[in-house]
């Protein structure tokens, strides 16, 4: 992630980038126009106005805090670290620190099919959202047993935490207010100590629910958005990555057929999108320099959304009486 | 660059009966005779390029179309004036024909299927662009109050202005009493709509140049036009019913249109499509008539079903092979 933010902040007009912290400095082979550290204090003490913290999430909330507190803005990747506890400290730095701009990562928000099918759900053209179905998974590579990220340790959650996280802040950015939730968590496939899957069902007191499948076997890349409403319906697919490996980005929007008994149509006519440019990464970045530089408030991926998304995660954990958050609860 | 790909039930029936499509095609040959006589053309070049050279050229309803070399796109030349083109619009018997009997039969299906579809597509950009404030749009080049109409329902809360109207405005003034109908002053537009307007512009690099200039930064530009490239076109060529003059003074091929708007500059093009449902059936109707595409003939001969049929229209939409185009371009 930290090659990708470093891409876009090189490209901005406005930002320029003075120091990086990598540990692994074979990464940073360019390294002739920053200066190159491996000891994150150093980033804390510079005199750098704004941060891109890209770490595993259990140094998340330690570098956000030491930046906030020295009045640095802060560009924060999700999960927005390991527990609740972690995004409230980061809230109480920022509440300390209010001239501060704190945002996270929620990337997919920013991205052509996301954009539009908000924009439709807005126009209310097809009503209002009656239940939303997510898919979202991993092939689970070669390497991906090794990864920090399934050490709870480390990262404080399997791939609901990782991965499913996106899909929570999608549904809560769609809907929201969820009040109740059923989660079921397997490791099954893997045998981490933490979730390989996720089930995840929730309601809010509207009447409206969701449903999503986290998955570290799904053995594909997969992401997959349904939003059902009253007067039809979408269907988002794919995401336009560097690799592809999420296949096409598409949208698909689906009006209601009214039907009678005799004649079920079940199948009406479809508008499919297709999306070429990804222009999230940059898109993210122009919000955060934008509220810098205007001195606004943040209102999308702020802090608020960072504890709702996180909330969900913790409460599918709670109710999943799996072992690893059960020892962690009591 | 995003590309949409549409289903729909629309069938060429609803919005252009034949009976009627005949009586307008007749009139229309005696307006072309008497309004356009000979001498008050003017020659034009390929409205894109400049370019002389051309690949070929027919004759439909006494006007003469080329087609450019570089590009293939289709242009009528010679050519009337807008002044020319407003008398043709004001006057003509063909257009008198179409406001009093084509629109009123077709306007319950046009609104339905064509009209406010359309509108709703630039809703959803709208929305995404400008979130719910109140906008200030135009249409320019209108030849019917449908749109104008249609804008009533879907941006009730946003102005929306008629530019260079091609037709009386005294029309609207009858069904609109309480609107104020007249030409725009030079304000600067949210957006713009050119719904078919480049397909019947005396020129169009002026057209999307102004275009440019009333939009204000960040503005979009919604466009709907025919295409040269389409596999209507592409098939039939002059055979093509869905093209006549001189309300098509110019089809753009895709590779064209990209370069009208590279022309003008100062847009960034955020979709492309070709939309259109009535290529495929549009050239199974004609395909008696035409007698070097056997393969063509084949497919939808021997082989047609419906599942050929509509994977054949998702390939034409995919690639942007369609006849019928949609753009949204941004004023940068």
């Amino acid at each position: 992630m930290g090659e990708i933010r470093r891409r876009i902040v090189d490209q901005h007009p406005d930002l320029s980038l003075s120091i990086v912290c990598e540990i692994d400095s074979d990464k940073l082979l360019d390294n002739g126009r920053f200066t190159l550290v491996r000891d994150p204090q150093k980033v804390i003490e510079s005199d750098v106005e704004a941060v891109f913290i890209c770490t595993p999430n259990y140094l998340i909330p330690g570098l956000t805090v030491q930046c906030i507190k020295r009045g640095k803005h802060v560009f924060c990747e999700k999960p927005p670290g390991r527990t609740i506890g972690d995004i409230k400290r980061m809230q109480d730095a920022e509440k300390e620190n209010p001239d501060v701009k704190l945002m996270f990562g929620f990337n997919h928000r920013y991205h052509p099919g996301v954009l539009r099918a908000k924009s439709i759900v807005d126009s209310g053209k097809l009503g209002k959202i009656v239940a939303l179905r997510g898919l979202y998974g991993k092939s689970g590579g070669k390497n991906f047993p090794d990864s920090w990220r399934n050490d709870f340790s480390t990262s404080g959650g399997g791939i609901l935490l990782d991965q499913g996280i996106h899909m929570l802040d999608l549904f809560n950015y769609f809907l929201g207010g969820f009040t109740s939730t059923k989660a079921f968590l397997s490791n099954g496939h893997w045998g981490f100590e933490v979730e390989d899957n996720a089930m995840v069902i929730l309601k809010n007191n509207n009447n409206q629910m969701a449903v999503l499948h986290s998955s570290a076997t799904f053995w594909k890349h997969m992401f997959q958005l349904n939003v059902i409403l009253e007067e039809g319906y979408l269907k988002l697919e794919g995401l336009l990555s560097k690799t592809g490996s999420y296949g096409r980005e598409t949208l698909v929007i689906g009006r209601r057929q009214f039907e009678d008994e005799t004649e079920a149509v079940g199948n009406p006519s479809e508008e499919t999108i297709y999306f070429d440019n990804d222009l999230s990464w940059e898109l993210e970045v122009n919000k955060f320099t934008d509220v810098i530089l205007n001195e606004k408030q943040v209102v999308e991926s702020s802090s608020i959304d960072a504890y709702n998304a996180m909330e969900l995660v913790h409460l599918c954990y709670e109710d999943s009486d799996f072992p690893i958050y059960k020892k962690e609860k009591n | 660059m995003e590309r949409a790909i549409v289903h729909s039930d629309l069938k060429k029936q609803e919005i252009q009966p034949q009976s009627l499509l005949d009586k307008y095609l007749a009139l229309l040959d005696i307006d072309i005779q008497n309004i356009f006589h000979e001498g008050s053309l003017e020659a034009a070049n390929c409205p894109v390029t400049g370019e002389s050279h051309t690949r070929e050229s027919f004759q439909k309803l006494h006007m003469k179309y080329l087609i450019s070399q570089s590009l293939g796109n289709i242009y009528i030349s010679p050519r009337p004036s807008p002044k020319l083109l407003k008398n043709f619009y004001y006057n003509s018997k063909a257009r008198e024909f179409w406001i009093n009997s084509v629109w009123p039969e077709t306007r319950i299906a046009r609104r339905e299927k064509i009209i406010d579809p359309q509108l709703m597509w630039a809703k959803t950009f709208l929305t995404q662009y400008f979130g719910e404030r109140k906008l200030l749009m135009a249409e320019f080049l209108a030849n019917h109050w449908g749109y104008y109409e249609g804008s009533k329902d879907i941006f009730p809360s946003s102005e929306y202005k008629l530019t260079e109207i091609l037709f009386n405005p005294n029309y609207l003034r009858k069904i609109f009493p309480n609107d104020l109908i007249g030409e725009s002053d030079d304000s600067h537009f949210d957006a713009v709509f050119l719904f078919e307007a480049l397909d019947r512009a005396p020129n169009p690099v002026e057209l999307i140049t102004e275009v440019h200039t009333s939009l204000n930064p960040g503005g979009l530009c919604f466009i709907t036009c025919l295409l040269s490239s389409g596999f209507e076109i592409q098939i039939l060529g002059q055979k093509s019913e869905i093209f006549v003059p001189p309300e098509r003074m110019n089809l753009f091929s895709y590779e064209g249109m990209i370069a009208l708007i590279e022309k003008v500059g100062g847009f960034e093009v955020l979709e492309f499509s070709t939309p259109g449902v009535l290529d495929i059936p549009n050239v199974v109707s004609k395909l008696e008539k035409i007698d070097d595409v056997p393969f063509i003939s084949y497919i939808f001969n021997q082989r047609k079903n419906e599942e050929l049929d509509y994977s054949f229209h998702e390939f034409l939409q995919l690639n942007r092979l369609g006849t019928f185009g949609r753009l949204v371009l941004k004023k940068k």
